[in-house]
């Protein structure tokens, strides 16, 4: 008598345990679906003003710099012996030179190699989190999956409600899965 | 072996090492309950009481229920004891090392931050807090017993040698710690430790005890060390004299009973290095596993592998880590290379397997080498 409850007990306890367990993959699966689409929005808001940041600051010095290049063609093409025009446009040169100067001076941490290699970092890392939370939600699909389909639990799972989910993947015959090609030729 | 056979067996042999412990904790304990306390199993005794109302005395029968209280005593002190590592064990540990929070304008440490948010997403934990310990010789450790409120520490040596793909591997190692309930584990395990030594420390009238207490000054964190008692309780082997006669109420022979006791004292000598053994067992099977869900994590195995390499062939002691917490780092900080030496010592006593083990366990995971 006593045997048949303790019995009883323990399979209820086995039962709701089993229960809570799945409620909770399922919550885990869904959450990892949404979670791609949060690290999709990140790239969509993020890369586009990061680029136009770097190309900001590569404008900045690049007017400078053409600056410099055109003071000294000008410089450059002021005919020999004419000594005042060579002066004015040395003048000009060393002008175009001191602001490039004060450029690097003032925001010494504002290179523009140094902005592109962030870039690069930043969007390194956006793909990278991308692709590991599409993995996160493939990895806990499965495990939500195989939970459900084991014995015992399989008896129980459909009944309950509980279906497989499916997993991410790339549609049949989508380029992505193609090699990509790298030209770096101009 | 693949990612998932590693994994599954390392868990494994970690249930097999903590109920080999556990087994042990209880055989020391309850001995000391029946060799030294005289505590027996449920006894009726005759016991004579006095009636006033009739002046007569009478014999009663008497169930008198004996409680196990060395065990139970020891298994609380040793609690106590790992109870403020579990608390204040993250803190310790940073400052103990002079670990500073990753700083993002620098961009190494940017990557690195980086770094440990892709693997969080990876492991489906939130994200910990990288911290930088300001040494040159490449190491990294883990710290926290809650999955939210951990902390990954490596030293500006290791930022500089690594690569990306080599980063995101020690990262992983790392954070595979934290989804394990390494360090959790690794303090209850101390907890165990610390009864076993309380009996042992008592019962050898604190030999032992003081041993394990000049451990404890050398900074062990946050395994926190317990004094032996001095001056134990030898006197009461009278007792044992007392039990031995008393053997045959719990239904067995004497012999029986001296041949027990005679094991038992032997173990109880042997107590403190035995746990150790365990415990740093224990320590190796978490390192294997944390190697395997490192691979899983971030399905290169690779990166680890040379990373490893990396990080053992620059020589040199991580001086800023203390050997408390040398079994949540990914390599031995002490720089000894206690596991590469052969031989029945570093075997037992290492606190990481040897890395061409280590290596070659990977290499498996990435089908580049047969079995293992």
């Amino acid at each position: 008598m006593i045997v048949s409850l303790i019995v009883i007990v323990v399979i209820g306890i086995w039962l709701m345990s089993m229960y809570n367990g799945l409620i909770t993959l399922r919550n885990n699966v869904a959450n990892a679906l949404r979670q791609i689409d949060v690290q999709l929005k990140r790239r969509h808001d993020l890369i586009p003003n990061l680029v136009s940041a770097v190309k900001g600051e590569m404008k900045f010095e690049q007017e400078t710099l053409e600056k410099v290049v055109q003071a000294r063609a000008a410089a450059m093409s002021v005919k020999p012996g004419n000594m005042k025009d060579l002066a004015a446009k040395e003048g000009e040169l060393t002008a175009a030179l001191g602001r490039l100067m004060m450029l690097k001076e003032s925001y010494p941490s504002l290179k523009a190699n140094e902005e592109v290699n962030k870039l690069m970092e930043e969007l390194t890392h956006t793909e990278n989190q991308i692709g590991f939370s599409r993995q996160f939600y493939n990895d806990i699909c499965t495990k939500f999956n195989t939970k459900q389909q084991v014995f015992p639990t399989n008896i129980f799972a459909s009944m309950l409600g509980f279906k497989p989910e499916e997993l991410w993947e790339l549609p049949a015959g989508s380029p992505e899965r193609e090699n990509v090609k790298v030209d770096l030729s101009f | 072996m693949n990612i998932y056979e590693q994994q599954e067996e390392n868990k494994k042999n970690t249930v097999i090492l903590l109920v080999i412990f556990v087994c042990f904790f209880l055989f020391l304990g309850l001995g000391f309950d029946f060799f030294i306390l005289g505590w027996n199993v449920n006894q009726t005794q005759l016991k004579s009481t006095y009636d006033p109302v009739t002046a007569t005395y009478s014999a009663k029968v008497v169930e008198q229920h004996f409680v196990p209280f060395g065990t139970i005593i020891a298994l609380i002190v040793g609690c106590i004891a790992s109870f403020s590592g579990y608390r204040n064990g993250k803190r310790l540990v940073l400052a103990s090392t002079g670990a500073y929070p990753a700083n993002p304008e620098d961009p190494q440490e940017k990557i690195f931050i980086n770094i440990v948010e892709e693997i969080a997403i990876a492991a489906g934990l939130p994200k910990p807090v990288a911290y930088i310990v300001p040494d040159p010789d490449p190491n990294a450790f883990a710290t926290g017993v809650d999955q939210d409120d951990s902390v990954i520490a490596v030293t500006r040596g290791l930022l500089d040698v690594m690569n990306r793909e080599e980063l995101a591997g020690v990262v992983a190692h790392e954070m595979s710690h934290i989804r394990n309930y390494d360090v959790r584990l690794m303090t209850t395990l101390t907890a165990l430790v610390g009864a076993v030594n309380l009996i042992s420390g008592l019962v050898t009238g604190g030999g032992n005890g003081r041993g394990y207490y000049r451990n404890r000054r050398r900074g062990n964190m946050p395994a926190v060390g317990l004094a032996g008692m001095p001056g134990g309780l030898g006197s009461r082997f009278g007792g044992a004299g007392s039990a031995s006669g008393r053997g045959g109420a719990a239904g067995m022979p004497p012999y029986v009973m001296a041949i027990l006791f005679v094991i038992w004292i032997i173990m109880i000598i042997l107590a403190p290095m035995l746990s150790t053994i365990l415990t740093m067992s224990v320590s190796r099977q978490r390192e294997y596993l944390a190697d395997a869900t490192a691979a899983e994590l971030t399905r290169n195995p690779k990166g680890l592998i040379s990373a490893l390499e990396k990080i053992y062939s620059a020589t040199g002691p991580t001086t800023s880590i203390g050997k408390g917490i040398a079994h949540l780092c990914i390599i031995d900080p002490r720089g000894s290379y206690m596991e590469e030496r052969s031989g029945a010592a570093s075997d037992l006593m290492a606190t990481h397997p040897p890395m061409q083990k280590r290596i070659l366990a990977l290499k498996a995971m990435a089908y580049q080498h047969p079995g293992a």
